[in-house]
């Protein structure tokens, strides 16, 4: 009988010990000159080959620089190369910055450059841009810090593709796939730690080639919850919050009378996809009819509190190679219901609740996505388009994009800086699921400006060519471009220097100071 | 059922099933009209429970939510009831290595704790009604069934029992007249916090995003939609957390009341 | 006597592990839908498929698979996680403790506050202090700890500011996901201990100990309580089970990394055999507990034939 009690005791006991435990393994310091930046999902590798998510590719690129890099214009820029040539216009020859070094210490050789693109080209590890690098003919090693790249052919944006870093050959070969948990690079931080699903932590490269960081160490705060990471950043555990405060929970956190805000233009454009081997919707009428009937200044107004901007393009307005003389569809619903009317899908009831046509309109079942896509099908039912909202789980709804099992769709295309896309996005060759060409579009003479654009090296000539893509695609509406999201940063105001560039990108933390 | 509170739930699920039924004419709007001016409002003579992020009508909206609360825990019970008294009184009655095949069957039903195992299924199926119903039934059967089989085993020697089958009464007529009728007490005792079980898990599952479509107006995912402007207005998660508190409340005051009614010994 | 008892018990409880492992690995084979589609994208070419689909074991007969996943989980290799190529097992030890603590701490205030207020009520019967603490424990069962949690970050995080809402900072940070997960438990085991106290006090030994003169709390603490509680020790053991489920919600809302949110996020990236192992760690952990307990219960009672 006594045993019951000594049970109890024993559970009691056992609680206050690892209460202490926690307590003590809890009671970290937190680094003093550290700045905390709040992120909503865990990078899914910070291996600079592997990476294709947004936080992986952010994170793992400021670990591990490239040959090149993309700068605040969203252009390709040298970073490890000193100058390149190109003898012909398939083939690069590039010379290393002299004096380079690894976060280990180990100099920076080309047979590293060589090692790098050669484990992603020959699949020494499994990397998404594999498929990328097998444009590559050769890989040649000329001396310590010369390499030498071979095309098969010709391939305008090319150099995009070296702004994936390079990795040390020694460390990556004797680490294979646990090269990943402690990458080492040569770029402006060096890796510390990384608890997925929890944190990031960098330290600053004293030996970097480029500018040292002005903050010594750098803490990604892994916060999925939205409440959660708007109260920290309120209550001051974290110094920066960069387009991962819902815009309609905005105006709450700066009310906290320490934090600033400072907007501007992304790259991250959402759209709206049809699937054209559709008999209602390859009717371009009704496709037109879809984009008049969409009032984005009431979404972008209401659900973005203007943190968007109407688009009409995939390529954002930033970019050399937007068109600026693209037209608009300015929310008509009149005219979208003449073109119904015109496409043989005439009123059966005037206002009553009877619709012209009806079709599925699939989304991924992220939360926002869904209210977006809730209130775009409220409001073509206002013009007699009756749209079913289905929401999937992303591996679904992924899956049935890219084998065209949907009618219509919405997206975003993100961190798109090359035109060359649109042959990915817009090629008859390019059709899913090989290809991202989702909607089936097919027309000749896109196919061959897009051709023609992917093997012209001058870039006023390439200009021409993707304007004249833009205007077609955008009168044919293989896809209704929403609206680019706008980038935002908000931080506490003892932090000096916060930029945003057009990208999201993570570079511009190395520039900031905390007093 | 002279206890207050089994007389309060009474009258809560009494109001919940009048709501169900007559949502429509109850309501005072449409749950999926939109009032963008009317974003986050509070409070008002028009819309008594506020408005959601889109302006919809929040008191609307739980009224229709009973329909999917109710509904799912009355499909879900009903099927668990069925499935459960056949297997128990099969299990029960004849004994042997059927009774010893269900025991193993529920050991290992019992070795999942019930939300888990609903978390398990659900991370494979689409959102959809009917597959949170089919969820909440695989599992749901199995308590009824044991009752069901610890009843048959203790009434089966019993002389009624015995003398109905010696005077060769078809085996389902024995189930029914003279089994069934002598286990209805403990069984509406069981459906009763059945439903209350139920119901808390559809909506946890809703609010994970895993049991009925978001695009669904269900408690759960008014709450988990809800949860997301805590910070700037808490009546989104509010209400509808009262209305799931409610209803459970409601069940489990009415099972209480109904054991203290039906099976004292139990207490 | 009792080492073999348990060890008796111990292997009883294999076959339901074996049990609750089929079918875990046959609901993540009934799934449509294509996981190779998912980890190499869009870009993948054939070959690149086709090796990932082996290193699956995508492409082998289900019963092949079935075989393998057994072996798998008896040699410790319960395959590896198909988002970051990261052994389960090393996800799963790194999210553990986490959980662990938070069931551990819930189960702890759980018991702290319901035993006393289930002897109160037990000891004042019917007075207003026993109905108005047993109208709060059905309050307790029936409040949605999903609902719970955000009211509490609502009331004391932002509205007093007293309590951190989330993190691994300190203790403090326990405070709030703990009563969240254990305010269900605690409103059950009060209504627990109230009964098994009024069952305890009306017995003989009770009575008699009354009569010998003893002092109220001596009878009550040193007789009657004792006994009542080991009903509630076995039913704390079986909750043990349920609060690791339960923490699945609680991570959710407080943004605790444990196995339960690992759970959450490898259902949404659709990381099937990480999934495979927190539903297999979560239910093992179960069974393992509820053997244990019962075990504990039957030494602690020797009155309890073995």
């Amino acid at each position: 009988m006594k045993r019951s009690v000594i049970v109890i005791r024993g559970v009691a006991a056992f609680c206050a010990i690892i209460i202490a435990v926690v307590t003590f393994s809890c009671s970290k310091a937190k680094g003093e000159k550290a700045l905390r930046v709040a992120i909503e999902s865990s990078p899914v590798t910070l291996d600079t080959r592997l990476a294709t998510d947004a936080y992986g590719i952010k994170i793992s690129r400021l670990i591990s620089d490239g040959l090149f890099r993309t700068n605040d214009r969203l252009e390709v820029e040298p970073a490890l190369v000193e100058k390149y040539e190109q003898p012909d216009d398939k083939t690069y020859i590039f010379h290393l910055k002299k004096g380079v070094k690894f976060h280990n210490g180990m100099p920076l050789t080309a047979n590293d450059v060589e090692y790098s693109y050669r484990s992603i080209k020959d699949g020494l590890i499994k990397s998404a841009f594999k498929a990328s690098f097998n444009r590559v003919e050769k890989i040649e090693v000329l001396s310590p810090d010369t390499v030498k790249i071979a095309l098969k052919e010709p391939y305008a944006p090319f150099l995009t593709l070296l702004t994936i870093g390079i990795v040390p050959q020694k460390v990556a070969e004797e680490m294979g796939d646990n090269f990943a948990s402690s990458p080492v690079g040569t770029g402006p931080y060096k890796f510390v730690r990384f608890v997925p699903d929890s944190i990031v932590e960098l330290i600053a490269n004293e030996n970097y080639y480029g500018t040292v960081p002005k903050t010594s160490k750098l803490l990604f705060d892994i916060i999925k919850d939205d409440n959660v990471r708007m109260l920290k950043l309120m209550k001051g555990d974290v110094d920066l919050v960069q387009n991962a405060i819902p815009p309609m929970l905005l105006s709450k956190v700066l009310e906290t009378p320490d934090l600033k805000k400072k907007e501007d233009t992304g790259v991250t454009v959402a759209y709206l996809g049809f699937n054209l081997m559709d008999p209602i919707l390859s009717k371009q009428d009704v496709r037109k009819a879809i984009a008049y009937a969409i009032d984005r200044d009431s979404i972008i107004s209401h659900r973005f509190k203007g943190l968007a901007v109407k688009a009409n393009s995939i390529l954002a307005p930033g970019n050399w190679a937007y068109d600026k003389n693209l037209k608009e569809y300015e929310y008509d619903p009149v005219k979208a219901k003449s073109l119904l009317d015109k496409a043989g899908f005439k009123d059966p009831d005037g206002d009553g609740p009877k619709n012209r046509l009806e079709f599925v309109y699939k989304t991924s079942n992220n939360k926002e996505r869904i209210d977006i896509a809730q209130m775009i099908a409220h409001q073509l039912r206002k013009v007699g388009i009756g749209v079913r909202v289905e929401p999937y789980e992303w591996g679904k709804f992924y899956s049935d994009v890219k084998k065209g099992n949907f009618q219509m769709y919405s997206l975003s295309w993100s961190l798109l800086t090359e035109p060359d896309m649109f042959y990915d996005v817009c090629h008859s060759s390019m059709w899913a699921p090989q290809g991202v060409n989702r909607n089936r579009y097919k027309n000749a003479e896109v196919d061959k400006l897009v051709e023609e654009g992917r093997v012209t090296m001058d870039r006023n000539k390439r200009k021409d060519i993707y304007a004249k893509v833009q205007e077609i695609v955008l009168d044919e509406l293989p896809y209704v471009p929403l609206w680019y999201e706008k980038n935002v940063v908000v931080y506490r105001d003892d932090l000096k220097d916060v930029k945003l560039r057009p990208d999201a990108s993570f570079y511009t933390l190395t520039e900031i100071k905390k007093k | 059922m002279k206890s207050l509170t089994s007389k309060i739930g009474i009258v809560i699920i009494a109001v919940l099933i009048i709501a169900a039924l007559f949502a429509p004419w109850i309501a005072p709007h449409s749950p999926g009209e939109y009032h963008l001016d009317k974003s986050f409002a509070g409070s008002s003579l028009e819309y008594p429970l506020g408005n959601d992020a889109d302006g919809r009508d929040i008191l609307s909206r739980i009224i229709y939510g009973t329909r999917v609360s109710l509904g799912i825990g009355l499909v879900v019970v009903s099927i668990s009831l069925v499935i459960g008294c056949i297997v128990g009184m099969a299990a029960g009655y004849s004994g042997g290595y059927l009774d010893k095949i269900f025991s193993f069957i529920s050991d290992v039903f019992l070795a999942f704790p019930g939300f888990l195992f609903a978390v398990a299924v659900a991370a494979f199926l689409e959102p959809s009604v009917i597959n949170v119903m089919i969820i909440l039934s695989i599992k749901g059967w199995v308590s009824f069934a044991r009752l069901v089989r610890g009843q048959t085993l203790a009434i089966k020697e019993r002389e009624f029992i015995v003398a109905g089958r010696a005077t060769g009464l078809k085996l389902p007529r024995l189930f029914f007249k003279h089994l069934f009728p002598n286990m209805v007490g403990p069984i509406v005792v069981n459906a009763s916090f059945g439903m209350a079980g139920v119901i808390m898990i559809e909506s946890s599952l809703s609010f994970l995003g895993l049991g009925v479509p978001v695009t669904t107006p269900s408690w759960g995912v008014m709450l988990d939609q809800g949860t997301k402007y805590l910070l700037i207005a808490p009546h989104l998660s509010i209400y509808p957390g009262i209305a799931i508190a409610l209803v459970v409340l409601g069940f489990n005051f009415l099972g209480d009341g109904l054991r203290d009614m039906l099976a004292p010994k139990n207490r | 006597m009792i080492l073999s008892y348990i060890i008796k018990r111990l292997l009883s409880a294999l076959p339901v592990l074996l049990a609750v492992s089929t079918i875990v690995f046959f609901l993540i084979h009934a799934i449509p839908g294509d996981p190779v589609d998912l980890i190499v994208g869009e870009h993948a070419l054939a070959v690149d498929r086709a090796e990932l689909a082996h290193e699956l074991h995508l492409d082998e007969p289900v019963i092949t698979q079935y075989g393998k996943f057994l072996g798998g989980l008896a040699t410790g290799d319960w395959g590896k996680s198909i988002y970051d190529r990261q052994p389960v097992l090393k996800h799963i030890a790194q999210r553990f403790g986490a959980t662990f603590i938070l069931a551990v701490c819930a189960m702890f205030i759980a018991v702290a506050i319901s035993i006393p207020i289930g002897i109160v009520a037990a000891v004042k019967k019917g007075s207003f202090w026993d109905q108005a603490a047993m109208f709060f424990a059905l309050l307790g069962i029936s409040i949605p700890n999903f609902w719970l949690g955000p009211v509490l970050i609502l009331v004391f995080s932002v509205e007093l500011g007293i309590l951190p809402i989330s993190g691994r900072d300190s203790l403090v940070s326990l405070i709030l996901p703990s009563i969240t997960l254990g305010a269900a438990l605690a409103a059950m085991l009060s209504r627990l201990t109230r009964s098994s106290m009024i069952e305890e006090i009306k017995r003989d030994y009770v009575i008699t100990a009354r009569a010998k003169g003893l002092s109220e709390k001596s009878v009550i603490f040193k007789h009657a309580l004792r006994n009542a509680l080991n009903p509630v020790i076995t039913i704390v053991g079986l909750q043990v089970g349920a609060l690791l489920a339960g923490t699945v919600i609680t991570e959710k809302i407080f943004n605790w990394p444990g196995v339960g949110m690992l759970l959450l996020d490898s259902i949404s990236r659709r990381d099937y055999p990480l999934v495979q192992g927190c539903i297999l760690v979560i239910s093992f952990a179960y069974v393992l507990v509820n053997t244990v307990t019962d075990c504990m219960y039957r030494v602690a009672d020797p009155r309890v034939k073995l």
